[in-house]
């Protein structure tokens, strides 16, 4: 369980990969948040709420049914089904937005700069057995302003894609408690890291 | 924490109990039977069942046959009766069936169980609507769980209380 405040220091079962994962990526959203100026995009988890309370909507509205109707009524049965299958499907395309389409996304935001609008997706990873903490960091480009009557040509891509992979035992000391500033220091490199590629 | 997040935990609570609720409804059309799981009471089946099995009761289509265990209700009572079925009449109607019941650890049929309601005066059989489901297998001790829950209820609600806060802080 892990311990949480602005003020207080973060601590972690040091032996518990999940818990440190779990630190890391709260840090990481606080970071990109506040810090860094992001604005988060909560896309994934309200399509999820919204698929998962209609499943339970579904659920519900045919245990009502079910409760006031016999159930050796032909209509009863059918509309039990009905209810059934709406709410597998809907619990089956959750897992599947999760899977296929969030996947390892621990925060996605955009945030406007000098040079038109940057949206980050960022994800994280950890390997079995491998205290290594694997961050996908994706930048995305948009609305590039001309420079006006600039003569050098500098050629910026669209988006660009980086991955680090940072061991956890350079954030977390002996009992656990994360570095903040150790944290946000690699983390700051990473997304400088990130935007730099963009430029080449 | 936000709405969001308590919507997040709220729905993950939703859908666990919903996912139980809802295997066990589908378990049910399946079966064709309203409550495919029931649990023994009294000893009226032993050396057969005993007071806390868990039985798995299912609905087929073929008629009742002499010899299968029943799980029905006497109209205008609620309690379900775990009994074999021990004599049948065929009627030429399609569909109906007059079936008498006695328990195996029961020294008379099920007549008098019959009768005990004033409206059921002169009823000598019971008929397959009468019939919650046919056993089909069982679970020996488990339903001792359900039947301390009936019994302190107390139990009941500190259990689900203690999950359901469990969960919500946990996720």
């Amino acid at each position: 369980m892990t311990t949480e405040g602005k003020d207080r220091a973060i601590k972690v079962d040091k032996s518990n990969m999940l818990e440190l994962k779990n630190a890391c990526d709260e840090a990481l959203k606080e970071y990109l948040e506040s810090t860094a100026g992001y604005r988060q995009s909560h896309r994934h988890t309200d399509i999820k709420l919204l698929i998962g309370y209609l499943g339970c909507a579904a659920a519900g509205a045919g245990s009502y049914y079910g409760y006031y109707h016999p159930f050796e009524l032909s209509e009863t049965k059918f509309w039990t089904f009905v209810s059934v299958v709406i709410y597998f499907l809907c619990n089956a395309l959750m897992t599947l937005y999760a899977y296929f389409i969030e996947k390892e996304t621990v925060f996605t935001g955009s945030k406007t700069t000098a040079n038109g609008t940057q949206t980050i997706t960022v994800g994280s990873s950890v390997k079995h057995y491998n205290p290594y903490y694997d961050l996908d960091i994706r930048m995305d480009f948009s609305g590039a302003r001309a420079g006006s009557g600039s003569s050098s040509v500098t050629k910026t891509k669209k988006w660009t894609h980086q991955q680090f992979s940072t061991a956890f035992r350079f954030w977390f000391d002996e009992d656990g408690v994360l570095a903040q500033d150790q944290f946000e220091a690699d983390i700051v490199k990473f997304l400088a890291n990130t935007e730099a590629t963009h430029l080449e | 924490m936000n709405l969001r997040q308590i919507l997040s935990n709220s729905l993950n609570v939703l859908m666990m109990l919903f996912g139980v609720f809802m295997s066990y409804k589908a378990w049910g059309l399946y079966t064709n039977c309203e409550s495919p799981l029931v649990v023994v009471l009294s000893e009226s089946m032993e050396p057969a069942f005993a007071r806390g099995d868990i039985l798995f009761l299912s609905n087929p289509k073929k008629p009742i046959d002499i010899g299968e265990i029943c799980v029905f209700k006497i109209p205008g009572r609620d309690i379900p009766i775990v009994h074999r079925v021990i004599d049948r009449h065929d009627s030429s109607k399609a569909d109906s069936q007059f079936l008498l019941t006695k328990g195996d650890n029961n020294n008379v049929d099920d007549r008098g169980l019959y009768q005990e309601l004033y409206t059921n005066r002169g009823k000598m059989w019971i008929e397959p609507k009468d019939i919650v489901g046919r056993v089909q297998g069982f679970l020996p001790y488990v339903g001792m769980f359900t039947i301390f829950m009936t019994d302190y209820p107390m139990l009941k609600y500190a259990l689900l209380g203690a999950v359901g806060l469990l969960v919500f802080l946990y996720e």
